[in-house]
């Protein structure tokens, strides 16, 4: 049920600019700044456009970018994971330390690099964030990938000469799945946070294009202006991640569940 | 450790030597993966678009000129060659020239230092705080702990740079108590540097709030569960007593564990915080660098951090280390 | 024996310490179970001692401690009353019960590592009372320092940590606690299990001696009642306030079985054909370089069953482990139907991987949670290129007496017992050479383990199957095994002679097994 409140969360965010347009020079005639109105439920932004059709304009971006980049990153790491495990020793070692050597740059410094080398388009952005966010998800999809590996009922497939794809769909995948469900929330939230973090440096998204940590950056002035206009997009940054929170705890009570 | 769990550890301890050992050879892989990662980071900002030459030519730049430049500077190497001269230069501490203000980059570099450990060494002054944190929400009634709990929560899923904002808003721009921009200078007194620390510190503090806070919180109620708890329970201590005497001397390893896990955390939380609060220290420049693309900055920051924050994690996994060995004593 | 008499005499006349009155309360060991505890009464005088029995897995030390007032999150008391000398004790505040522990009430629990705290020094520890004055705390040292004499425990001076005692240590070291308090009631957790069966007495009787100086009664939970009853005033059984919904532990079947096994004829495997499986010079190392199996050979004929029996650590799942290529330091040779495989399973090929089925002691673990039976049945029944329609499937399960609904179930839904009989359908489903059976029945209530060997016996005496037991319960290896291999320290004691007719030797072999066997056996079921 709360999976279902944030994947609607999601997908409300992804096709409300279908319904709005998606022209970012709907001038109102407002002013700068404006406090919350009938007529701008959020005030104006800092060239007095209404905030609330630029926070789900900018949403739009914001979710398809972290969609994409944490189905890719799970997707990789749950690869890299099963990979690590199933792999002869020598190359799974190698993997396994090369995951580790990445894994040891902080997120940022990744982040930064490969901006400098790529630029921020909305496709290389999803590409980096997936290389950040693919190592962690790796991380934390090891140890139950090792602890399912180590279960007497792979022992006995291997015994009984089972092959590697059996191993993998029938033996891995349906018992790793609720732990997938976890980290997928998970890495949605860091990458949400991450992306934002980006745009608000100013290595993010690039205006016109706008996600929410752009909103936050370009309205920042507002805040001496008496303004909480730059809080607005912060605040469906927290709704978000707060939702996933409560997915995640569905998801991993369901998993409790499944243990027990 | 306390002076207690450190006599029992020598007590353990038949052979050091192969203790020692085992951290030597810790220690190299450590290194072998910081080399990695220099490797990495060395051979992602060579795939920068552009080049060296003609950011440093500018307008001067003609075919013949840059050849001059680049064979003097080596760039017509093969890029692994590179890697190893540029790995011997930077550990001699030749960290070449900025492009953009064309000084040497440990010029730039360390003013802005300074800046930066002072903004981490105020953020890490929350820490008592954040320890009270996870002992109050332990003692508390059920219903207090659990408000407490969600509060840490929130807390946790909002980003630094939004916490920051609401900062600045509440205490900068409706109350007037501290300034929302914070420039940190040389010839400021150290009442006017704690003034100017405060807010972005408090920042990053809250977010260690709740985080050491939460995770002291679960430890201490996995301590409660177990059987000692309950035996000295049954002798007629309090809660309290029992939690401050024997539950936090127990779990004190992994209160140094989550105090290093933080830190690491620390080392790019501060990057954006200097953003958002105009603070010049290393955040700013690496952010200035990649706009930029002044190659040789972007190169020492992130080798720079990576140091560190390699470091910080050898010495979390040694912690760990002893943990676990005490657990299976 | 004089003050003895005169002594139970006066505590006779005094008040009772503690008196339980139709207490009603539920217990739950788990999600799923709970043991309801019924209109238990108890009283328990000054200077006695008393013995609590009962059931396994009944909570019997949850329920002591609801009995101090203490209690834990699945504990629930229906009704019923608990009278502290005269106070109820179940209606006091928290304070007021903080202020009778440890004073008044003294819990001694189950030796075990993390009884105390692992951080602070253990005299310290076993010696600190909650609100003690600076001149009780150093009464309380002396009081210990002698305590630790008596019980023989070393180090009171050398300010140790817990890590440093072993587990017997530990346990006297909890009851020392006995000695530095006054106690009005002192409550033991099983307070012998971890001792020397040497020290067991001398450390009841100080704990007696203690109990009758101080005037305070004792209440032991313990398992070990034939030798309590000797020491103990009373013996309290909770089996008689459970009710009887909980299955009653049924007694073992005992040696008839030997008799049957005589009486039953094992038709004897043609001696002409050549062995399913035949094992030669096998030797075995453990990764420390520890030889556990020494030049071991067997052979087993289709249709035969070659029960290996020994201590545990005789190597008896080790020879189990390298005939299914689990053990990579093993010498010797593996011959199925004439033809040499590999010793480990990463170089046989997957025909020869598929001649030998394995039945584990536990399927349960061995079935992946996530599929149905179905689907496993089928795929074995495919794998060995046999009809895998629905009927068959069915007609699998029937052969191990599961009805044809259990199809669509997964492990997680089958009890010990199904999940053992489905391992043995899963097994024959691939039509195995050779069937590997290790300790099947040892995790089974005798009721599932007669079911679980007549359905192999059933198999063994139809099929052309060569069947390898291992077992450390002499009735299922009487009953199964034509011939039986006795291993001890992994070597082979009692040869299998096979080439000649099984006569009375064989059934010296069994029995001798069975007399060796029958000490552990108590203690596995």
């Amino acid at each position: 049920m709360r999976a279902l409140i944030f994947i609607g969360f999601i997908l409300f965010f992804m096709i409300a600019p279908f319904f709005i347009g998606t022209s970012a020079d709907t001038f109102s005639g407002a002013g700068p700044f404006e406090s919350l109105s009938p007529a701008h439920p959020l005030g104006t932004d800092y060239l007095g456009r209404d905030m609330l059709f630029e926070v789900l304009r900018a949403g739009s971006v914001t979710m398809f970018i972290c969609a994409a980049a944490t189905l890719l990153s799970l997707a990789s790491g749950l690869t890299c994971a099963v990979l690590t495990s199933a792999l002869p020793t020598i190359p799974g070692t190698i993997l396994a330390r090369g995951m580790d050597a990445l894994n040891s740059i902080p997120s940022l410094i990744i982040a930064f690099v490969l901006i400098a080398a790529f630029g921020s388009t909305t496709s290389s952005l999803i590409i980096i964030i997936t290389v950040v966010e693919f190592t962690r998800a790796y991380r934390s999809l090891k140890a139950p990938v090792i602890q399912i590996f180590a279960e007497p009922f792979v022992e006995l497939s291997r015994i009984r000469g089972e092959g590697f794809v059996y191993l993998v769909t029938r033996d891995i995948w349906p018992n790793i799945r609720p732990y997938a469900a976890v980290e997928l929330v998970n890495r949605f939230v860091a990458c949400l946070m991450f992306l934002s973090a980006l745009s608000l440096l100013g290595i993010g998204i690039q205006p016109p294009t706008t996600d929410w940590g752009t909103l936050i950056k370009l309205n920042a002035t507002g805040l001496l202006l008496d303004s909480a206009a730059p809080l607005i997009p912060g605040i469906f940054i927290l709704i978000a991640s707060l939702l996933a929170l409560l997915a995640a705890s569905d998801a991993s009570r369901k998993l409790e569940f499944s243990k027990s | 450790m306390s002076v207690d769990s450190l006599t029992s550890e020598q007590h353990e301890q038949r052979s050091p030597f192969a203790n020692l050992r085992s951290i030597a050879f810790e220690l190299t892989i450590r290194l072998v993966i910081l080399l990695v990662a220099a490797a990495l980071i060395f051979f992602g900002t060579a795939l920068i678009p552009g080049d060296f030459v003609t950011e440093l030519l500018g307008q001067d730049y003609t075919p013949e000129l840059g050849a001059q430049l680049r064979h003097s500077l080596g760039l017509d190497r093969p890029l692994p060659e590179r890697f190893v001269t540029w790995l011997l230069h930077f550990l001699q501490g030749e960290f070449g020239q900025s492009f953009t203000s064309r000084i040497p980059v440990w010029e730039v570099v360390q003013p802005r230092l300074g800046n930066t450990l002072m903004l981490a060494g105020a953020a890490l002054c929350w820490f008592p705080l954040a320890l009270t944190a996870g002992v109050a929400s332990f003692l508390a009634p059920p219903q207090s702990r659990r408000f407490l709990q969600l509060f840490m929560q929130i807390v946790l899923c909002a980003p630094e740079f939004l916490i920051a904002y609401i900062f600045i808003y509440v205490f900068a721009v409706q109350l007037h108590l501290l300034p929302a921009v914070s420039r940190l200078a040389p010839d400021q007194s150290v009442s006017q540097h704690i003034r100017v620390l405060i807010l972005p510190s408090a920042c990053l503090g809250v977010g260690m709030i709740a985080y050491v806070g939460r995770m002291l919180l679960s430890l201490l109620l996995m301590e409660e569960k177990k059987d000692y708890f309950e035996f000295a329970r049954l002798r007629g201590f309090s809660r309290s007593w029992i939690a401050l005497r024997y539950a936090v001397p127990a779990i004190l390893p992994s209160i140094v564990n989550l105090l290093l896990i933080y830190c690491a955390y620390l080392l790019t939380g501060v990057l954006v915080i200097e953003v958002v609060f105009g603070i010049s220290g290393i955040g700013e420049l690496a952010v200035s660098s990649v706009v930029w693309r002044d190659i040789p900055v972007l190169q020492f920051c992130a080798v720079f951090i990576t140091a560190i924050y390699v470091g910080i994690y050898s010495l979390s996994d040694l912690v760990a280390g002893q943990i676990s060995k005490r657990g299976a004593l | 024996m004089k003050p003895d008499s005169s002594e139970r005499q006066h505590t006779a006349e005094a008040a009772n310490v503690l008196e339980v009155k139709d207490l009603s309360a539920v217990i739950s060991n788990s999600a799923a179970s709970a043991r309801r505890i019924e209109k238990l009464c108890m009283a328990l005088k000054p200077g006695t001692l008393s013995t609590m029995i009962g059931p396994s897995g009944v909570g019997k030390t949850s329920l002591c401690l609801a009995l101090m007032g203490w209690l834990r999150p699945n504990v629930r008391i229906v009704s019923g009353e608990v009278l502290f000398g005269t106070r109820p004790l179940l209606q006091m505040h928290q304070r007021q019960k903080q202020a009778l522990w440890g004073r008044e009430i003294l819990y001694i629990p189950q030796s075990s590592a993390t009884a105390l705290a692992a951080p602070r020094n253990v005299v310290g520890q076993i010696s600190e009372f909650a609100g003690d004055t600076a001149q009780e705390r150093s009464e309380r040292r002396k009081l210990l320092q002698a305590a630790f004499q008596r019980l023989e425990i070393p180090g009171f001076d050398e300010d140790r940590y817990p890590h440093q005692y072993s587990g017997g240590q530990l346990q006297r070291i909890l009851i020392s606690t006995v000695f530095c308090a006054t106690p009005r009631l002192i409550i033991l957790d099983e307070p012998t299990t971890a001792l020397h069966p040497d020290l067991k007495t001398s450390v009841i009787e100080a704990i007696k001696a203690r109990v009758r100086e101080i005037g305070a009664a004792a209440l032991v939970i313990s398992h070990e009642l034939p030798f309590f009853a000797e020491f103990s005033d009373q013996t309290i059984d909770l089996s008689a306030s459970v009710p009887p919904a909980v299955k009653p532990r049924s007694v073992r079947p005992a040696a008839p079985l030997v008799g049957e096994s005589r009486a039953a004829f094992k038709p004897q495997p043609m001696l002409t054909e050549p062995p399913r499986l035949a094992v030669g010079g096998l030797c075995i190392k453990a990764p420390s370089g520890r030889p556990l199996v020494r030049n071991v050979a067997f052979q087993v004929r289709p249709g035969a069953c070659l029960g290996i029996v020994g201590p545990s650590g005789a190597g008896k799942t080790t020879i189990l482990r390298s005939l299914l290529g689990q053990h990579g330091d093993a010498k010797g040779t593996i011959e199925v139907d004439g033809q040499r495989i590999p010793l480990h399973h990463s170089r046989r090929t997957v025909e020869q991987k598929r001649q030998l089925e394995y039945v584990p002691q536990s399927v349960k673990l061995h079935l992946n949670p996530a599929l149905s039976v179905d689907y496993l049945i089928r795929r074995r029944l495919r794998q060995a290129g046999h009809d895998h329609s629905i009927d068959a499937v069915v007609d699998a399960l029937e052969k191990v007496l599961l009805p044809a609904d259990y199809r669509s179930k997964r492990s997680a839904e089958l009890s010990g017992g199904e999940c053992q009989r489905l391992g043995i359908a899963l097994a024959l489903a691939s039509h195995p050479a050779l069937l590997l059976l290790d300790e099947v029945t040892a995790s089974l209530d005798p009721v599932n383990a007669n079911v679980v060997a007549d359905i192999l016996d059933r198999h063994r005496a139809s099929g052309s199957m060569a069947m390898l037991l291992v077992s450390h319960q002499p009735e299922i290896v009487a009953r199964l095994a034509s011939d039986v291999l006795e291993l001890r320290d992994g070597q082979v004691v009692h040869p299998v002679r096979d080439n000649h007719a099984p006569s009375a030797s064989r059934e010296d072999v069994a029995g001798s097994v069975i007399y060796r066997e029958s000490e552990p056996r108590q203690c596995v079921l």
